[in-house]
C-alpha cells in the first residue's frame, strides 16, 4: 500500500503482525501434564495501514478473537511480534503497556456482559479519563457529554445503569468508552453479532462515521460477510489459526482464490430470493 | 383469497404471561397459515414473539402462560381444544420441532440410538427392531458417517452441526406433516448452516412435509421460504409471498428492515439505511401502532388506534393504516386476515 500524498513513498503500517503464534496448552490424563496444544493462532502475518478498515472473517474457533486479545495485550503471544507504529509491543510489562492502552482499544461482541452492571454510564465513561489522567478533573464532565453526543446517546444517559439500555444503546456505550482515550487503532470483535438486524445498521453506520470524523483505523472481526463487506477496505480470511487469503474487498468477493473463501462465499445467504437458483451451496451438496 | 386446505391456520392468537410484576402479553393478534408442503418463514427481532408462537402451536409454553384468544387449526382440528392425550398424539408425530440449541432437546445421559428408538416406537408403533432399523436409515439420510456407530454415541461427543443433523433425523423419522424449526442454525457457522438448511428442505420436500422456519436472518428467508410472516413487537405486521415481500415490501418496518441489511452482492460505498430508535419497552400498553415511534409515515391516528392485519393485495396482508389507505381508499370496516 502506498502513501496517497506521495505514491513513491510506501505507507508505514500502523500495525504489523509477524509470524504471530498463540498456543494454548491442553491438559489430558490423570497426572494433568501437558500433552498437546490448541494452535489458536498459528503463524499469522498481517498489516493494517493508518485510516483503513481491515475485515477479519473466518469460522468460529478459527482464532479471530485470539488475535484481537493479542493485539490489545489481553494475551501474550507464544511466538512472533506485534509492531505498533514500528515498535514491538508484544512483550511489554503491564506498566509499559499503560501508555499504549490509550492508543489501542477494543469493542467486544457482547454489549450485555462487557460493561460493569453496577456502574452508571457517566462513571463508565469518566473512569478511563481519570485513570489515564487525560485531562484536568474539571473538564471530565464536559468530555463525558461530548462522548455521549458522539455516539448518539441522550445526555441524561449519564445517570443510568447499563441494564436500563437496549443492546444497541449498550454497544454505543461500549464504543464511547473505547473512544474516550482517543485511540488510533480500534479492534472491533464482532461488534454487531449480538444485535437485531435493524440495530446492526445503526452501529455499522456509527462506526463508519466515527472513522471519517476521527481518522480511526479498525480491525473489524465478524463472521457475517455482509457487515464485513460494508465496512472494510481489505479483508483477511482466517481458517484454523492461519490467514489463508487477504485482498481488497472487491477482489475477494469477485475472485476468491482460496478454496475456503469460496466455500464461505457460497454458503453465505443472499437476501434476494431471485438469486436462489444461481447459487450452489444452499441447493446441492 | 385462497381457501384451499391449509395445513395449519393460526387465527388471532393472543398469549399472556403471569409474572410477579403482573401480566405481560407475549403475542397479540397473530394470524397466518401454512399450506401443505410449503416453507413458511417467520422473521422478527429478538422478543418479537416468534418462539412464543411456535411453542403455542406445540402447546409447550410454561405454566405461567395463558392463551387468551384465538384458534390454532391443524388439519381441521383446533389444537387448543385438544385434551392432553390428543395433543401428545400430534406432537412429535404429525408436528415435530427442532430447537435452536439441540443440547436442550437431547438427553445428555442417553445414547442417540436409544433416544431415536424410543421416539420411533412411541410415535410410529414400531417394534424395537424395526425402530432400530428406521433410526439407522434416518441417520444415514441426514448424512452422518457410520450411522451404526452413531447410534451408540452420546450427544456431548458430537459437534453442533452433527447434533442438529441428529435432531433433523429424529424430527423426520415420524413422518410429520409439519416441521417447526426455531432458529435451527443460529449457533452454527455459515458453511454448516447452509448444509443443514439444504438438508432440512430436501428431506421435507421428499416427505411432503411443510416447514415453519423461525429465523432472524433475512438471507436465510430469501434462500428458503415460499411465504414470509414478519413479526414486530408481538404482532404479525406483514405476510406475503417471498418474492413479493422482497420486491414490494409494504409495511414500513419491513421496508426499513430490508434496507438495513448489508448485502454481499451490493457495492459497499452506499450508506446503509437504518431504522432509527428501538422497539418500545412496554409495547403491549400502546393503544395504536407499535411501530409509531420509529415510523417515517406515522400520523396522529397511528398513535391512537391499532391497525389490523388486513388484505393489501393478492395473498398479501399488512398491518398499517397508511398502506391500507393507499390500497383500499378508506374502507376501514373490511375484516382482517380471516
Ligand atoms: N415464560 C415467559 N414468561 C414471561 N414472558 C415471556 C415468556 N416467554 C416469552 N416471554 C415474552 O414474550 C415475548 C416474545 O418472546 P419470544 O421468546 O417469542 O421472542 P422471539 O421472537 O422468539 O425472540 P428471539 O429472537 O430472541 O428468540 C417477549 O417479550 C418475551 O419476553
Ligand atoms: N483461553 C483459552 N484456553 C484454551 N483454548 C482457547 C482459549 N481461548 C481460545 N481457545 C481456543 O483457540 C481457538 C481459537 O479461538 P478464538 O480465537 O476464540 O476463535 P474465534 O474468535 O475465531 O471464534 C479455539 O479452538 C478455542 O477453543
Ligand atoms: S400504522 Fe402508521 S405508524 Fe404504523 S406502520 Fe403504518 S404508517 Fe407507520
Ligand atoms: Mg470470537
Ligand atoms: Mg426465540
Amino acid at each position: 500500500m502506498h502513501n496517497p500524498k506521495d505514491p513513491a513513498v510506501p505507507l508505514q503500517p500502523l500495525l504489523a503482525l509477524e509470524n504471530l503464534k498463540k498456543y494454548y496448552p491442553v491438559r489430558k490424563g490423570i497426572i494433568n501434564h501437558t500433552v498437546d496444544h490448541v494452535k489458536a493462532v498459528d503463524g499469522v502475518d498481517l498489516t493494517i495501514y493508518p485510516g483503513e478498515t481491515l475485515g477479519l472473517v473466518g469460522e468460529s474457533g478459527s482464532g479471530k478473537s485470539t488475535i484481537a486479545k493479542l493485539i490489545v495485550g489481553l494475551e501474550t503471544p507464544t511466538e512472533g511480534r506485534i509492531l505498533f507504529d514500528g515498535q514491538d509491543i508484544s512483550r511489554l510489562s503491564p506498566r509499559e503497556m499503560i501508555g499504549l492502552r490509550s492508543e489501542l482499544q477494543i469493542v467486544f461482541q457482547d454489549p450485555y456482559s462487557s460493561l460493569n452492571p453496577r456502574k452508571r454510564v457517566g462513571d463508565l465513561l469518566a473512569e478511563p479519563l481519570k485513570v489515564h489522567r487525560i485531562m484536568p478533573a474539571k473538564d471530565i464532565s464536559r468530555e463525558v457529554d461530548r462522548l455521549l453526543e458522539l455516539v448518539g446517546l441522550p445526555k441524561n444517559s449519564r445517570g443510568r445503569y447499563p441494564h436500563e439500555f437496549s443492546g444497541g444503546q449498550r454497544q454505543r456505550v461500549g464504543i464511547a468508552r473505547a473512544l474516550s482515550l482517543k485511540p488510533r487503532l480500534v479492534v472491533c470483535d464482532e461488534p454487531v453479532s449480538a444485535l437485531d438486524v435493524s440495530i446492526q445498521a445503526q452501529i455499522l453506520n456509527l462506526l463508519k462515521e466515527l472513522q471519517r470524523e476521527l481518522g480511526l483505523t479498525y480491525l473489524f472481526i465478524a463472521h457475517g460477510l455482509g457487515a464485513v463487506k460494508y465496512v472494510s477496505d481489505r479483508i483477511a480470511v482466517m481458517y484454523s489459526g492461519k490467514i489463508v487469503e487477504t485482498g481488497k474487498v472487491d477482489e475477494i468477493f469477485r475472485e476468491p482464490k482460496h478454496e475456503y473463501t469460496r466455500t464461505l462465499l457460497d454458503a453465505s445467504p443472499i437476501a434476494d430470493p431471485r438469486q436462489r437458483n444461481k447459487r450452489r451451496a444452499f441447493h446441492s451438496h | 383469497m385462497s381457501e384451499m386446505n391449509e395445513l395449519l391456520k393460526v387465527d388471532h392468537l393472543r398469549v399472556a404471561f403471569d409474572s410477579d410484576r403482573g401480566g405481560t402479553v407475549g403475542v397479540d393478534d397473530v394470524s397466518f397459515r401454512v399450506m401443505p408442503g410449503e416453507t413458511l418463514a417467520i422473521v422478527g427481532e429478538s422478543g418479537s414473539g416468534k418462539s412464543v408462537t411456535a411453542l403455542s402451536i406445540m402447546r409447550l409454553l410454561g405454566g405461567n402462560s395463558r392463551v387468551e384468544e384465538g384458534r390454532i387449526m391443524f388439519d381441521g382440528r383446533d389444537l387448543l381444544e385438544l385434551d392432553d392425550p390428543g395433543m401428545r398424539s400430534i406432537r412429535g408425530n404429525q408436528i415435530s420441532m427442532i430447537f435452536q440449541e439441540p443440547m436442550t432437546s437431547l438427553n445428555p445421559v442417553l445414547s442417540i440410538g436409544f433416544q431415536m428408538r424410543e421416539a420411533i416406537m412411541l410415535h410410529m408403533g414400531q417394534s424395537k427392531k424395526e425402530a432400530h432399523a428406521t433410526a439407522i436409515r434416518m441417520l444415514e439420510k441426514v448424512g452422518l458417517p457410520r450411522p451404526e456407530k452413531m447410534m451408540n454415541e452420546y450427544p456431548f461427543a458430537l459437534s453442533g452441526g452433527m447434533r442438529q443433523r441428529v435432531m433433523i433425523a429424529m424430527a423426520l423419522s415420524c413422518k410429520p406433516k409439519l416441521l417447526i424449526a426455531d432458529e435451527p442454525t443460529t449457533a452454527l457457522d455459515v458453511t454448516v448452516q447452509a448444509q443443514i438448511m439444504t438438508l432440512m428442505q430436501e428431506l421435507c420436500r421428499e416427505a411432503g412435509a411443510a416447514i415453519l422456519l423461525i429465523t432472524h436472518d433475512l438471507g436465510v428467508v430469501a434462500e428458503m421460504a415460499d411465504r414470509v410472516v414478519v413479526m414486530y413487537a408481538g404482532q404479525v405486521v406483514e405476510e406475503a409471498d417471498v418474492f413479493e415481500l422482497f420486491e414490494q415490501p409494504k409495511h414500513p418496518y419491513t421496508q426499513g428492515l430490508l434496507k438495513s441489511i448489508p448485502r454481499i452482492d451490493a457495492a459497499n460505498d452506499e450508506q446503509l439505511e437504518s431504522i432509527p430508535g428501538a422497539v418500545p419497552a412496554r409495547y403491549e400498553s400502546i393503544p395504536g401502532c407499535r411501530f409509531t415511534n420509529r415510523c417515517p409515515y406515522a400520523t396522529d391516528r397511528c398513535a391512537k388506534e391499532m391497525p389490523l392485519l388486513s388484505a393489501t393485495g393478492e395473498d398479501h396482508f399488512t398491518r398499517c393504516w397508511e398502506v391500507r389507505r393507499a390500497e383500499n381508499g378508506l374502507r376501514e370496516e373490511e375484516d382482517s386476515h380471516a
